[in-house]
């Protein structure tokens, strides 16, 4: 850029030659034929004096094409009519025109810019026109322009949103960055903050990237940023930002790529993939529901797939089959279950494997109970009831099947014993029956005979034996239904052992009584009582057949009356010993020793002992004896 | 005496027992008693009766065991006639090849038809 103030030609050629102002020609060649710019020297008619060669390049003309004319015909005429105006003003009162157009003789247009002074002498005074060739600096300019120009209208149209800031402040906008920001006209936006458009979350990071740019003037990379809606909302936008030229300053063009429709995908996605956490965290809720429950359920289960292999076992099944864990049972085919198991049917037959419940249950059939009995390592024999149904698919198809089952043992043995129980009462009720009925008959058929024997004692001891029978069931009944009622009174035990013990000595020659005896009330039902004291009499009798000492002892232990009863006979066998209170269970059925009873005696015994707050217990060798034992609490010790 | 054909009864209920022998004694037999299969193999050794009247749920040898011993010890020359207070007598008896079987309670007209037809 040349200083627009250009020193005075006069002063100049004053300040340089001595010559006298008549010279004046040789001093103004010298002066302006080297310069840069050109120089047109007017007279006071304003006629081009003096034309520098700066000058003739600039117009492309020759010397005589300018010399001696006005300059409104070498200047004025080229120019638009605006411009000629300002030069006559200029003319008249020195100053600059603004850049004017030209057209140059070779029909080029050139940018001048234009200056006028004055000037005078002694003799003469004239003006002095500067003529800067601006047209290469114009050019750069329009083209400058241009491609800003090109910048905003690319922006106009873009159909992504994009606004060109100022160090934050918005100065173009176009309708995509209008609509995604909810205004109406992209001038809605302008002169606005960038942070206000800003989603708050987002202002901290934006501030930073704005000053970062106007640091380092470098482009920004892709971030995505959120703005805010007029309206409150989000708008998501992958941003880009680059530093523009703009009217001779450094703009910032924000570029942003809607994201908002990948934002709502996304959302959907996050939305999809939570419920498919939710549904997944169900399933394990429903999951471990189910196997609480399937641990908890009092009954086993198995579940097979249609291969007939285990696929799923509960901790019940495992421990029902003796198995420490579901592990050594799933994955177990049925065939190597019913191998391992020794599985049979309760008549001991072989359970063939298409005929287990859950191989039924594989060919469609619903199994109502299906008992069986399984041989299972250190319990031995048990008994198993299951039921079992198939799994079928949504079509119909059978794909797995199920079965429960429960320990059925204890069932089957009380069913065993209570058929046993029916099969004693009825025989034990027709032993005295036949007794009673055939001394009847003796009576009626053969008198004499009848008179040979103790007809009327013998039915009088089959009626005692029935009602004894009878007593007994129907006092297991009233336990059973707990209904038994007990007349307590103070009652001497051991008035009472003496009275069994006499009454039954002279019957029993074979036997010898020992009696050992404290005086020991207790409160009690004395007619209870009695029936149990002469069970154990009976019992010890009974299984002593060979005869022998039956001692009968009756002492006070600490806060208990204790009586006990002890022969000589043939003993419970150790097998035997735990199951002998239990009801119905006869220690010699089918032996050389049973002796008859219903079985009911021990635990019906038991039982009242127990409804007097007492206890019942034994010991006994086989072959040598037992010792029955009861204690009930005290009552008083001097009775 | 020796010409009376001898039975024995066994059986472990004594007035079961008496009343069996008054009766058949006074039909004319001899009668020889056993409370159970063991007293019965020892009274078979004194004298072989003409036939047995066995009850099958006794005490230290029971019928089914004596029935054992006995055939195996004499054949099948002596009838048995089984006395049993079971449902299935019947069975019980053809265990033992019983020549008849008494349900108990039985009627003495019945047994000592029997035994008249059996033991003479």
């Amino acid at each position: 850029m040349s200083d627009r103030r250009a020193p005075s030609p006069i002063a100049f050629a004053q300040e340089t030659t001595s010559l006298p102002a008549s010279d004046l020609a040789l001093p103004l060649s010298v002066a302006f034929d080297a310069a840069p710019c050109g120089v047109l020297l007017l007279d006071g008619q304003r006629r081009v004096h003096y034309a520098n060669p700066a000058t003739l390049t600039l117009l492309a003309c020759a010397a005589d094409a300018v010399l001696g004319r006005p300059v409104l015909e070498v200047l004025g005429d080229r120019m638009e009519a605006r411009h000629r105006q300002a030069l006559e003003q200029a003319l008249e009162c020195p100053a600059s025109v603004e850049e004017p157009l030209l057209l140059n003789s070779d029909g080029q247009a050139r940018c001048v810019r234009l200056t006028v002074t004055g000037w005078r002498t002694e003799k003469a005074d004239g003006l002095l026109l500067h003529l800067c060739d601006e047209t290469a600096r114009h050019q750069a300019e329009v083209n400058q322009q241009g491609s800003e120009a090109s910048l905003l209208r690319f922006i106009r149209r873009s159909p992504e949103p994009a606004v060109v800031h100022l160090g934050g402040l918005v100065l173009h906008a176009n309708q995509a960055s209008a609509e995604a920001l909810g205004y109406d006209r992209p001038e809605d936006l302008v002169g606005r903050s960038l942070l206000e458009l800003t989603h708050p979350d987002d202002r901290a990071m934006v501030k930073e990237r704005v000053g970062r740019m106007l640091r380092t003037h470098e482009p920004l990379p892709v971030l995505e940023e959120r703005f805010l809606r007029r309206d409150g909302g989000t708008f998501h936008a992958e941003v880009f930002a680059l530093p523009v030229m703009l009217e001779g300053r450094i703009a910032f063009l924000a570029w942003g790529r809607d994201l908002s429709e990948h934002k709502r995908a996304d959302e959907e996605r996050q939305k999809l993939l939570a419920e498919r956490t939710r549904l997944m965290e169900e399933a394990q809720r429903h999951a471990n529901e189910l196997e609480a429950i399937l641990d908890n359920m009092l009954t086993g289960l198995f579940v097979c797939d249609t291969s007939g292999r285990l696929t799923l076992a509960n901790e019940v099944g495992a421990r029902l089959l003796g198995c420490g864990s579901v592990l050594e049972l799933v994955g177990m085919t049925l065939q190597e279950l019913a191998a391992k198991f020794d599985v049979r049917r309760l008549d001991g037959t072989r359970l063939p494997v298409e005929q287990m419940s859950l191989n039924r249950a594989l060919r469609g059939e619903t199994v109502g109970e299906q008992d069986s009995r399984l041989t299972i390592a250190r319990a031995g024999d048990r008994y198993m009831r299951s039921s079992a149904g198939p799994i079928r698919n949504a079509q119909g198809d059978i794909v797995a099947a199920v079965q429960v089952f429960r320990d059925h043992t204890d069932v089957v043995e009380f069913s065993r014993l209570k058929d046993q129980f029916l099969r004693v009462v009825a025989h034990e009720l027709k032993t005295p029956l036949a007794v009673m009925q055939g001394y009847t008959e003796l009576l009626t058929r053969d008198p004499d005979a009848a008179r040979r024997l103790d007809t009327v004692g013998a039915i009088r001891r089959g009626a005692a034996r029935i009602e004894r029978i009878v007593g007994d069931m129907a006092s297991l009944a009233g336990v059973l239904e707990r209904d038994l009622a007990l007349d307590l009174a103070p009652v001497p035990l051991d008035e009472v052992a003496r009275m069994l013990v006499t009454a039954m000595e002279p019957l029993q020659k074979k036997h010898h009584f020992t009696l050992d005896l404290a005086p020991v009330t207790v409160r009690a039902d004395r007619t209870h009582l009695e029936q149990v004291v002469q069970r154990l009499l009976d019992n010890a009798v009974r299984y002593s057949p060979g005869g022998g000492r039956v001692t009968v002892r009756v002492a006070q232990h600490d806060a208990h009356a204790r009586l006990s009863v002890t022969d000589e006979g043939v003993g419970i066998p150790a097998a035997k010993q735990g199951r002998i209170f239990q009801r119905f269970y006869r220690a010699h059925t089918d032996t050389p020793y049973d002796y008859g009873g219903l079985g009911i005696g021990l635990s019906l015994s038991r039982e009242i002992v127990s409804l007097h707050g007492g206890r019942m217990d034994f010991e006994s060798t086989e072959g040598v004896g037992s010792t029955f034992r009861l204690e009930l609490p005290l009552m008083a010790t001097d009775g | 005496m020796g010409e009376r054909p001898c039975i024995l009864v066994v059986e472990d209920e004594a007035d079961l027992l008496e009343l069996l022998t008054v009766l058949l004694e006074s039909e004319g037999f001899d009668v020889l008693q056993a409370r159970h299969g063991q007293e019965a193999l020892d009274q078979v050794e004194q004298r072989l009766p003409s036939l047995v009247l066995l009850d099958m749920k006794m005490p230290v040898m029971d019928g089914n065991q004596f029935a054992r011993h006995f055939r195996h010890r004499y054949g099948d020359a002596v009838p048995i006639v089984v006395m049993t207070a079971a449902d299935d007598a019947r069975k019980r008896s053809a265990e033992v090849g019983a020549a008849a079987f008494l349900g108990k309670p039985f009627e003495l007209e019945g047994l000592v038809a029997l035994v008249n037809e059996l033991a003479r």
